[in-house]
Protein backbone atom coordinates (compact mmCIF):
# COMPACT_ATOMS: atom_id res chain seq x y z
CA UNK A 1 0.00 0.00 0.00
CA UNK A 2 1.43 3.29 -0.90
CA UNK A 3 2.03 5.29 2.25
CA UNK A 4 2.88 9.02 2.06
CA UNK A 5 6.04 10.42 3.54
CA UNK A 6 5.18 11.49 7.40
CA UNK A 7 6.72 14.90 7.13
CA UNK A 8 5.32 15.88 3.93
CA UNK A 9 1.62 14.41 5.24
CA UNK A 10 1.48 15.90 8.99
CA UNK A 11 2.38 19.40 7.47
CA UNK A 12 -0.73 18.77 4.69
CA UNK A 13 -3.02 17.54 7.53
CA UNK A 14 -2.11 20.23 9.61
CA UNK A 15 -2.92 22.83 6.74
CA UNK A 16 -6.36 21.20 5.70
CA UNK A 17 -7.44 21.16 9.77
CA UNK A 18 -6.61 24.40 10.16
CA UNK A 19 -8.59 25.62 7.03
CA UNK A 20 -11.34 23.55 7.97
CA UNK A 21 -11.21 24.71 12.07
CA UNK A 22 -11.11 27.88 10.62
CA UNK A 23 -13.43 28.19 8.43
CA UNK A 24 -15.63 26.66 11.02
CA UNK A 25 -15.23 29.90 13.24
CA UNK A 26 -16.81 32.49 10.82
CA UNK A 27 -18.51 34.02 13.85
CA UNK A 28 -17.39 35.60 16.92
CA UNK A 29 -17.15 33.16 19.74
CA UNK A 30 -20.30 33.23 22.50
CA UNK A 31 -17.14 33.27 25.74
CA UNK A 32 -19.02 31.15 29.19
CA UNK A 33 -19.29 33.81 32.14
CA UNK A 34 -15.61 33.11 34.29
CA UNK A 35 -16.03 30.97 37.28
CA UNK A 36 -17.37 33.64 39.71
CA UNK A 37 -19.95 35.17 37.47
CA UNK A 38 -21.50 31.61 37.34
CA UNK A 39 -21.31 31.15 40.68
CA UNK A 40 -22.79 34.09 41.31
CA UNK A 41 -25.87 33.00 39.03
CA UNK A 42 -25.81 30.02 41.39
CA UNK A 43 -26.45 32.24 44.75
CA UNK A 44 -29.31 34.21 42.76
CA UNK A 45 -30.49 30.35 41.91
CA UNK A 46 -30.27 29.49 45.07
CA UNK A 47 -32.13 32.59 47.06
CA UNK A 48 -34.63 32.07 44.02
CA UNK A 49 -35.19 28.53 45.33
CA UNK A 50 -34.88 28.79 48.74
CA UNK A 51 -37.52 31.48 48.95
CA UNK A 52 -40.18 29.58 45.88
CA UNK A 53 -40.05 26.42 48.84
CA UNK A 54 -40.68 28.94 52.23
CA UNK A 55 -43.24 30.77 50.24
CA UNK A 56 -44.66 27.59 49.18
CA UNK A 57 -44.63 25.47 51.89
CA UNK A 58 -44.55 28.10 55.13
CA UNK A 59 -42.09 28.25 57.32
CA UNK A 60 -42.01 26.07 60.74
CA UNK A 61 -43.41 27.70 63.72
CA UNK A 62 -40.07 28.99 66.18
CA UNK A 63 -38.04 28.56 62.60
CA UNK A 64 -35.49 31.08 64.00
CA UNK A 65 -35.00 29.97 67.79
CA UNK A 66 -34.34 26.64 66.49
CA UNK A 67 -31.74 27.83 64.55
CA UNK A 68 -30.19 29.47 67.00
CA UNK A 69 -29.89 26.11 68.60
CA UNK A 70 -26.18 25.37 68.38
CA UNK A 71 -27.07 21.13 66.72
CA UNK A 72 -29.91 22.86 64.29
CA UNK A 73 -27.77 25.83 62.90
CA UNK A 74 -24.73 23.93 62.22
CA UNK A 75 -26.83 21.71 60.08
CA UNK A 76 -28.76 24.01 58.14
CA UNK A 77 -25.01 25.94 57.94
CA UNK A 78 -23.51 22.68 56.97
CA UNK A 79 -26.54 22.14 54.20
CA UNK A 80 -26.45 25.42 52.19
CA UNK A 81 -22.15 25.68 52.80
CA UNK A 82 -22.50 22.44 51.18
CA UNK A 83 -24.67 23.27 48.37
CA UNK A 84 -22.37 26.28 47.69
CA UNK A 85 -19.42 24.45 47.89
CA UNK A 86 -20.47 21.80 45.47
CA UNK A 87 -22.04 24.37 43.21
CA UNK A 88 -18.32 25.65 43.24
CA UNK A 89 -16.66 22.46 42.58
CA UNK A 90 -19.25 21.47 39.46
CA UNK A 91 -18.21 25.05 38.28
CA UNK A 92 -14.40 24.75 38.10
CA UNK A 93 -14.36 21.07 37.01
CA UNK A 94 -16.48 21.75 33.88
CA UNK A 95 -13.87 24.30 33.25
CA UNK A 96 -10.10 23.20 31.53
CA UNK A 97 -7.29 24.26 33.43
CA UNK A 98 -9.13 24.94 36.83
CA UNK A 99 -8.76 22.82 39.78
CA UNK A 100 -10.72 22.97 43.06
CA UNK A 101 -8.04 23.08 46.10
CA UNK A 102 -7.47 20.13 47.90
CA UNK A 103 -8.69 22.55 51.22
CA UNK A 104 -12.35 22.87 49.49
CA UNK A 105 -12.25 19.16 48.78
CA UNK A 106 -11.19 18.18 52.62
CA UNK A 107 -14.16 20.70 53.48
CA UNK A 108 -16.88 19.30 51.41
CA UNK A 109 -15.99 16.02 53.02
CA UNK A 110 -16.33 17.19 56.01
CA UNK A 111 -19.53 18.82 55.50
CA UNK A 112 -21.38 15.77 54.29
CA UNK A 113 -19.56 13.63 57.08
CA UNK A 114 -21.25 16.81 59.59
CA UNK A 115 -24.56 15.95 57.89
CA UNK A 116 -24.48 12.47 58.73
CA UNK A 117 -23.40 13.06 62.25
CA UNK A 118 -24.43 15.84 63.60
CA UNK A 119 -28.20 14.52 63.71
CA UNK A 120 -27.38 11.72 66.30
CA UNK A 121 -26.35 14.99 68.28
CA UNK A 122 -28.39 17.54 68.19
CA UNK A 123 -31.69 15.71 67.18
CA UNK A 124 -33.97 13.43 68.92
CA UNK A 125 -34.34 9.57 67.25
CA UNK A 126 -38.12 10.12 66.70
CA UNK A 127 -40.80 13.09 67.41
CA UNK A 128 -44.24 11.96 69.03
CA UNK A 129 -47.48 12.75 66.82
CA UNK A 130 -47.84 15.63 69.59
CA UNK A 131 -44.82 17.04 68.91
CA UNK A 132 -45.51 17.96 65.55
CA UNK A 133 -46.20 21.74 65.33
CA UNK A 134 -49.39 22.43 64.03
CA UNK A 135 -51.00 24.33 60.67
CA UNK A 136 -47.80 22.96 58.50
CA UNK A 137 -48.16 22.65 54.96
CA UNK A 138 -45.47 20.18 54.64
CA UNK A 139 -46.02 16.41 55.88
CA UNK A 140 -43.12 14.59 56.74
CA UNK A 141 -43.70 11.75 54.27
CA UNK A 142 -43.83 14.22 51.73
CA UNK A 143 -40.09 15.16 52.23
CA UNK A 144 -37.98 12.55 50.41
CA UNK A 145 -40.47 12.86 47.19
CA UNK A 146 -40.34 16.87 47.19
CA UNK A 147 -36.31 17.00 48.15
CA UNK A 148 -36.27 14.89 44.58
CA UNK A 149 -38.35 16.61 42.28
CA UNK A 150 -37.85 20.23 43.33
CA UNK A 151 -34.22 19.59 43.52
CA UNK A 152 -34.69 18.59 39.91
CA UNK A 153 -35.40 22.54 38.89
CA UNK A 154 -32.23 23.99 40.04
CA UNK A 155 -30.12 21.22 38.57
CA UNK A 156 -31.36 21.07 35.48
CA UNK A 157 -31.06 24.75 35.01
CA UNK A 158 -27.54 24.40 36.53
CA UNK A 159 -27.08 21.69 34.15
CA UNK A 160 -28.27 23.63 31.18
CA UNK A 161 -25.39 26.10 31.79
CA UNK A 162 -23.05 23.74 32.50
CA UNK A 163 -22.80 21.88 29.73
CA UNK A 164 -21.75 25.08 27.87
CA UNK A 165 -18.45 24.61 29.49
CA UNK A 166 -16.45 21.84 28.72
CA UNK A 167 -15.72 19.68 31.21
CA UNK A 168 -13.30 17.03 30.98
CA UNK A 169 -14.52 14.98 33.75
CA UNK A 170 -18.45 14.88 32.97
CA UNK A 171 -19.43 12.66 35.87
CA UNK A 172 -17.48 14.35 38.20
CA UNK A 173 -19.38 17.76 37.23
CA UNK A 174 -22.47 15.58 37.51
CA UNK A 175 -22.01 14.61 40.97
CA UNK A 176 -21.01 17.89 42.55
CA UNK A 177 -24.14 19.95 40.41
CA UNK A 178 -25.88 17.12 41.60
CA UNK A 179 -25.11 17.68 45.53
CA UNK A 180 -25.19 21.15 44.96
CA UNK A 181 -28.67 21.20 43.79
CA UNK A 182 -30.08 18.32 45.93
CA UNK A 183 -28.62 20.22 49.07
CA UNK A 184 -29.88 23.41 48.15
CA UNK A 185 -33.00 21.51 48.21
CA UNK A 186 -32.65 19.45 51.15
CA UNK A 187 -31.85 22.86 53.13
CA UNK A 188 -34.77 24.58 51.95
CA UNK A 189 -37.38 22.10 52.94
CA UNK A 190 -35.71 21.28 56.41
CA UNK A 191 -36.59 25.16 57.01
CA UNK A 192 -40.63 23.68 56.26
CA UNK A 193 -39.95 20.20 57.39
CA UNK A 194 -42.43 19.90 60.78
CA UNK A 195 -40.00 16.74 61.76
CA UNK A 196 -36.46 17.06 62.72
CA UNK A 197 -35.78 14.07 64.12
CA UNK A 198 -32.35 11.60 63.13
CA UNK A 199 -34.35 8.90 61.36
CA UNK A 200 -36.50 11.63 59.32
CA UNK A 201 -33.43 14.07 58.63
CA UNK A 202 -30.85 11.05 57.72
CA UNK A 203 -33.66 8.94 55.25
CA UNK A 204 -36.23 11.94 54.06
CA UNK A 205 -33.16 14.72 53.75
CA UNK A 206 -29.64 13.41 53.40
CA UNK A 207 -30.19 9.76 51.78
CA UNK A 208 -31.77 11.34 48.89
CA UNK A 209 -29.02 14.25 48.13
CA UNK A 210 -26.91 10.68 47.98
CA UNK A 211 -28.85 8.84 45.63
CA UNK A 212 -29.51 12.07 43.35
CA UNK A 213 -25.59 12.68 43.57
CA UNK A 214 -24.98 9.39 42.41
CA UNK A 215 -27.70 9.38 39.36
CA UNK A 216 -26.81 13.27 38.08
CA UNK A 217 -23.67 11.92 37.67
CA UNK A 218 -24.45 8.69 36.32
CA UNK A 219 -26.51 11.33 33.64
CA UNK A 220 -23.82 14.38 33.50
CA UNK A 221 -21.13 11.27 32.64
CA UNK A 222 -23.43 11.92 29.22
CA UNK A 223 -24.74 15.37 29.11
CA UNK A 224 -21.72 17.13 30.43
CA UNK A 225 -19.42 15.35 27.59
CA UNK A 226 -21.91 16.26 24.91
CA UNK A 227 -19.67 19.29 23.46
CA UNK A 228 -16.81 16.96 22.92
CA UNK A 229 -18.75 15.34 20.22
CA UNK A 230 -20.44 17.83 18.43
CA UNK A 231 -19.68 17.86 14.84
CA UNK A 232 -18.15 20.42 13.31
CA UNK A 233 -19.93 21.65 10.08
CA UNK A 234 -17.24 21.61 8.40
CA UNK A 235 -15.83 18.21 9.11
CA UNK A 236 -19.53 16.71 9.10
CA UNK A 237 -20.55 13.66 10.99
CA UNK A 238 -18.58 13.27 14.19
CA UNK A 239 -15.30 11.79 13.85
CA UNK A 240 -14.96 8.25 14.77
CA UNK A 241 -18.40 7.03 15.12
CA UNK B 1 -5.67 36.31 2.46
CA UNK B 2 -3.60 33.92 0.93
CA UNK B 3 -2.85 30.92 4.05
CA UNK B 4 1.14 30.99 5.22
CA UNK B 5 2.43 27.34 4.07
CA UNK B 6 3.37 25.11 7.05
CA UNK B 7 7.38 24.22 6.07
CA UNK B 8 8.33 20.80 7.21
CA UNK B 9 5.85 21.20 10.36
CA UNK B 10 6.85 17.67 11.95
CA UNK B 11 11.03 18.95 11.92
CA UNK B 12 10.09 21.96 13.44
CA UNK B 13 10.88 21.94 16.99
CA UNK B 14 9.68 24.55 19.20
CA UNK B 15 13.14 26.75 20.25
CA UNK B 16 13.95 26.68 23.91
CA UNK B 17 13.45 30.17 24.37
CA UNK B 18 10.32 30.35 22.20
CA UNK B 19 7.65 29.30 25.21
CA UNK B 20 8.63 32.42 27.42
CA UNK B 21 6.39 34.74 29.42
CA UNK B 22 6.04 36.70 26.48
CA UNK B 23 5.17 34.03 23.95
CA UNK B 24 2.20 33.17 26.26
CA UNK B 25 0.88 36.36 26.47
CA UNK B 26 0.93 36.91 22.99
CA UNK B 27 -0.65 33.55 22.65
CA UNK B 28 -3.27 34.97 25.50
CA UNK B 29 -3.67 38.26 23.46
CA UNK B 30 -4.72 35.99 20.05
CA UNK B 31 -7.11 33.77 21.78
CA UNK B 32 -9.34 37.18 22.71
CA UNK B 33 -9.13 38.09 19.34
CA UNK B 34 -10.00 34.87 18.10
CA UNK B 35 -12.97 34.75 20.66
CA UNK B 36 -13.82 37.96 19.10
CA UNK B 37 -14.00 36.60 15.59
CA UNK B 38 -10.65 37.58 13.86
CA UNK B 39 -9.91 34.74 11.63
CA UNK B 40 -6.71 35.57 10.92
CA UNK B 41 -5.31 35.29 14.22
CA UNK B 42 -6.66 31.82 14.79
CA UNK B 43 -4.74 30.94 11.80
CA UNK B 44 -1.78 32.45 13.11
CA UNK B 45 -2.39 31.18 16.55
CA UNK B 46 -2.43 27.63 15.21
CA UNK B 47 0.14 27.71 13.17
CA UNK B 48 2.49 29.24 16.10
CA UNK B 49 0.50 26.50 18.46
CA UNK B 50 0.95 23.71 16.78
CA UNK B 51 4.16 22.60 16.82
CA UNK B 52 4.49 22.79 20.95
CA UNK B 53 1.07 20.78 20.74
CA UNK B 54 2.83 18.12 18.54
CA UNK B 55 5.72 17.79 20.53
CA UNK B 56 4.02 17.34 23.88
CA UNK B 57 2.22 14.66 22.15
CA UNK B 58 5.45 12.83 20.34
CA UNK B 59 6.84 12.99 23.87
CA UNK B 60 3.20 10.87 25.09
CA UNK B 61 2.32 8.94 22.56
CA UNK B 62 5.04 6.08 21.40
CA UNK B 63 3.32 4.71 18.43
CA UNK B 64 4.61 6.85 15.67
CA UNK B 65 1.40 6.06 13.46
CA UNK B 66 -1.13 6.92 16.32
CA UNK B 67 0.82 10.70 16.96
CA UNK B 68 -0.92 12.24 13.55
CA UNK B 69 -4.36 11.07 15.02
CA UNK B 70 -4.05 12.35 18.19
CA UNK B 71 -2.11 15.54 17.66
CA UNK B 72 -5.86 15.57 15.26
CA UNK B 73 -7.96 14.99 18.28
CA UNK B 74 -5.91 17.45 20.64
CA UNK B 75 -6.40 20.07 17.97
CA UNK B 76 -10.38 19.41 17.31
CA UNK B 77 -10.82 19.22 21.35
CA UNK B 78 -8.55 22.59 21.32
CA UNK B 79 -11.11 24.22 18.46
CA UNK B 80 -14.08 22.96 20.62
CA UNK B 81 -13.21 24.16 23.91
CA UNK B 82 -11.85 27.51 22.83
CA UNK B 83 -15.15 29.69 24.64
CA UNK B 84 -14.06 28.20 27.74
CA UNK B 85 -10.99 30.49 27.81
CA UNK B 86 -10.98 32.91 30.66
CA UNK B 87 -8.84 35.58 28.90
CA UNK B 88 -7.71 36.99 32.72
CA UNK B 89 -6.68 33.76 33.80
CA UNK B 90 -2.67 32.30 32.00
CA UNK B 91 -2.97 30.30 29.05
CA UNK B 92 -0.85 27.47 30.10
CA UNK B 93 -2.79 25.24 32.29
CA UNK B 94 -5.77 25.95 29.85
CA UNK B 95 -3.88 24.99 26.59
CA UNK B 96 -2.34 21.51 28.41
CA UNK B 97 -5.86 20.61 30.79
CA UNK B 98 -7.26 20.40 26.84
CA UNK B 99 -4.36 18.48 25.74
CA UNK B 100 -3.40 16.40 28.36
CA UNK B 101 -7.61 15.05 28.05
CA UNK B 102 -7.92 14.75 24.61
CA UNK B 103 -4.95 12.85 24.28
CA UNK B 104 -5.87 10.27 26.51
CA UNK B 105 -9.58 10.22 25.03
CA UNK B 106 -7.93 9.83 22.17
CA UNK B 107 -5.56 7.08 23.25
CA UNK B 108 -8.56 5.13 24.84
CA UNK B 109 -10.45 5.21 21.43
CA UNK B 110 -7.25 3.59 19.22
CA UNK B 111 -6.51 1.34 21.89
CA UNK B 112 -10.27 0.34 22.02
CA UNK B 113 -10.36 0.16 17.85
CA UNK B 114 -6.58 -1.61 17.94
CA UNK B 115 -8.05 -4.49 20.01
CA UNK B 116 -11.15 -5.14 17.43
CA UNK B 117 -9.10 -4.41 13.99
CA UNK B 118 -6.51 -6.54 12.02
CA UNK B 119 -4.16 -4.99 10.23
CA UNK B 120 -3.06 -6.43 6.89
CA UNK B 121 -1.12 -4.67 4.22
CA UNK B 122 -2.05 -7.05 0.94
CA UNK B 123 -5.42 -8.89 1.10
CA UNK B 124 -5.05 -12.52 -0.35
CA UNK B 125 -5.96 -12.78 -3.74
CA UNK B 126 -7.72 -16.61 -3.32
CA UNK B 127 -11.31 -15.39 -3.36
CA UNK B 128 -10.90 -13.45 -6.34
CA UNK B 129 -9.17 -16.44 -8.48
CA UNK B 130 -12.24 -18.90 -7.78
CA UNK B 131 -14.83 -16.18 -9.18
CA UNK B 132 -12.68 -14.80 -11.66
CA UNK B 133 -14.82 -16.65 -14.24
CA UNK B 134 -17.41 -14.88 -13.19
CA UNK B 135 -16.47 -11.35 -13.26
CA UNK B 136 -19.32 -9.46 -14.70
CA UNK B 137 -21.60 -11.00 -12.66
CA UNK B 138 -19.89 -9.90 -9.26
CA UNK B 139 -18.45 -6.43 -10.53
CA UNK B 140 -22.71 -6.05 -10.95
CA UNK B 141 -23.30 -7.46 -7.46
CA UNK B 142 -21.07 -5.62 -5.49
CA UNK B 143 -21.96 -2.21 -7.60
CA UNK B 144 -25.35 -3.07 -6.16
CA UNK B 145 -24.38 -3.94 -2.78
CA UNK B 146 -22.04 -0.57 -3.00
CA UNK B 147 -25.36 1.69 -3.63
CA UNK B 148 -26.74 -0.14 -0.91
CA UNK B 149 -24.18 1.39 1.62
CA UNK B 150 -24.51 4.81 3.57
CA UNK B 151 -23.49 7.78 1.87
CA UNK B 152 -19.48 7.85 4.34
CA UNK B 153 -19.30 3.98 4.32
CA UNK B 154 -19.93 4.01 0.44
CA UNK B 155 -17.13 7.35 -0.07
CA UNK B 156 -14.30 4.94 2.44
CA UNK B 157 -14.72 1.94 0.52
CA UNK B 158 -14.79 3.26 -2.98
CA UNK B 159 -12.09 5.60 -2.34
CA UNK B 160 -9.67 2.74 -0.71
CA UNK B 161 -10.45 -0.05 -2.78
CA UNK B 162 -11.67 1.17 -6.24
CA UNK B 163 -9.80 4.14 -6.11
CA UNK B 164 -6.89 2.81 -4.59
CA UNK B 165 -5.68 5.65 -2.60
CA UNK B 166 -3.89 5.41 1.02
CA UNK B 167 -5.74 5.38 4.52
CA UNK B 168 -3.33 8.98 4.81
CA UNK B 169 -4.51 9.75 1.12
CA UNK B 170 -8.62 8.98 1.89
CA UNK B 171 -8.43 10.44 5.40
CA UNK B 172 -7.05 13.85 3.62
CA UNK B 173 -9.27 13.98 1.12
CA UNK B 174 -12.67 13.53 3.80
CA UNK B 175 -11.10 15.71 6.20
CA UNK B 176 -10.82 13.12 9.03
CA UNK B 177 -9.00 11.27 10.63
CA UNK B 178 -7.12 7.82 9.27
CA UNK B 179 -8.32 5.90 12.33
CA UNK B 180 -12.30 7.19 11.58
CA UNK B 181 -11.71 6.20 8.05
CA UNK B 182 -10.74 2.40 8.87
CA UNK B 183 -13.67 2.54 11.10
CA UNK B 184 -15.95 3.52 7.98
CA UNK B 185 -14.70 1.06 5.79
CA UNK B 186 -14.63 -1.40 8.18
CA UNK B 187 -18.42 -0.97 9.00
CA UNK B 188 -19.09 -0.63 5.02
CA UNK B 189 -17.19 -3.92 4.20
CA UNK B 190 -19.20 -5.71 7.08
CA UNK B 191 -22.67 -4.10 5.57
CA UNK B 192 -21.29 -5.52 1.80
CA UNK B 193 -20.37 -8.90 2.70
CA UNK B 194 -23.92 -8.97 4.38
CA UNK B 195 -25.57 -8.01 1.25
CA UNK B 196 -23.51 -10.29 -0.96
CA UNK B 197 -24.32 -13.30 1.80
CA UNK B 198 -28.29 -12.36 1.27
CA UNK B 199 -28.21 -12.93 -2.16
CA UNK B 200 -25.96 -15.80 -2.57
CA UNK B 201 -28.66 -17.38 -0.01
CA UNK B 202 -31.48 -16.16 -2.10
Amino acid sequence: MKTTPKNQSLSQVHRSLVEKLVADRTTRLRRVPPALAQWGLWLALAALVTAGVLAGFHPRPQLWEDLQKPGAGLFALLIFGGSALAAWGAILTSLPGRILPSWQKSLMVLALAGLVMIPFFAFPMTLPDEAYPPGLRLDDDWCLPMVFLIGLFPWAVMGFWLSQNASFSAARTGAWSGASAFLLTTGALDLCCPCWSVSHLLVSHVLPVGIASFLTAWIGAFWFSRWKRTPLPVLGKPRLR
Amino acid sequence: MEPKQAKSFSARKPSSDGWNRLQWESWGRMMTQVQGGDMEAYRRLLDEMGPLLFHYVRRRVFNPEMVQDVYQEVLLTFHKALHTYDPSRPLGPWLFTVARNSLLVALGKNRKFATREVLTENLPDFAAAELSDNDEGLKEELHQALSTLPEIHREAVVLLKLKGLSLEEAARHLGISVAAVKVRAHRGYVHLRKRLMEKKRK
